[in-house]
């Protein structure tokens, strides 16, 4: 009977377990997919700043330059926060 | 004052042309309608082409994507309500709140840039297309005005009405034998544009 029990309790921490990592596998796919996201932006509008040229040209890589750099920063937090979470 | 600031703005080559459309072409300019812009320059512009227009998509097509961000941004909120049992651990839920903000600073990020990039050109000597459809590909496409057909434009439903936006449809002569400035303010005038560029054009007055 204690053996049944054990085994039950067992059990139920590997379901646990499992939803947890389940859980925490997209959220690095879509960390990761959104790093990959902003670069390949950054790279577009860097060719498009060359097709179309004009003065607000620079801000729209400013606001790229940021967005990339809140991404790769905010993403290595986050993978911090689901290593210790 | 601002009358005499539009007729500073209007280059030499189109003061003298009485067309109905250079009335309305200085009224209510903004990013989305831009009249006879200055230091602009596109891949293909040739020597002394005079851009007259610049025409990007109406704001209110943007409303929906930043929906869609707001939706983002309150996920992790959502899911942590409906499932505590999940959420019991804190690192967790700030790890879901930061790639939410992420998600949807990204959407935002993009829908700007998307909208900025794409952008519709109306030359003295031809109509440009250039289309950000999505963070692969940027169509471009161009058409000399002399090649252009038939222009009409569609209202974009009641949304269009109330906000007056549109689609014009360049029917042109060539294998892409259609040119779309989709969602764009001021439909009615831009055809009115075309069609007056392109009698000036055919009478060699431009």
């Amino acid at each position: 009977m204690e053996i049944l029990n054990n085994l039950s309790g067992h059990s139920g921490d590997t379901i646990n377990i499992g939803i947890v990592s389940l859980l925490k596998l997209p959220l690095i796919i879509v960390l990761f997919g959104n790093v990959l996201f902003a670069v390949l932006l950054l790279l577009r509008v860097r060719i498009l700043s060359e097709t179309f040229e004009t003065t607000d040209n620079k801000l729209i890589r400013y606001i790229v330059h940021i967005y990339l750099f809140t991404s790769v920063i905010g993403s290595i937090i986050a993978l911090l926060f689901l290593l210790i979470g | 004052m601002a009358m005499k600031e539009d007729k500073n703005k209007i280059p030499a080559k189109f003061r003298n042309i009485k067309k109905s459309f250079m009335d309305t072409i200085s009224l209510n300019n903004d990013h989305s309608f831009m009249s006879f812009p200055k230091e602009l320059n596109f891949h293909g512009k040739e020597k002394g082409e005079q851009v007259v227009l610049i025409i990007r998509s109406h704001w209110i097509v943007t409303v929906p994507y930043f929906f869609l961000a707001a939706l983002v941004l309150s996920l992790p909120f959502v899911l942590a309500s409906l499932m505590p049992t999940f959420f019991s651990s804190i690192a967790l839920l700030i790890s879901l709140i930061i790639t939410s903000l992420l998600v949807s600073l990204g959407i935002m990020v993009s829908t700007f840039v998307k909208w900025f990039y794409t952008v519709h050109i109306i030359t003295d000597q031809k109509v440009v297309d250039l289309d950000f459809t999505s963070i692969m590909n940027h169509p471009m496409a161009e058409a000399q005005l002399e090649r252009i057909e038939d222009v009409t434009h569609k209202q974009l439903g009641v949304i269009g009405s109330v906000f007056d936006v549109g689609t014009v449809y360049i029917q042109t002569a060539g294998a892409q034998n259609e040119i779309e400035f989709s969602n764009v303010p001021r439909p009615r005038d831009i055809q009115d544009i075309l069609f007056d560029l392109l009698e000036l054009k055919q009478k060699g007055e431009i």
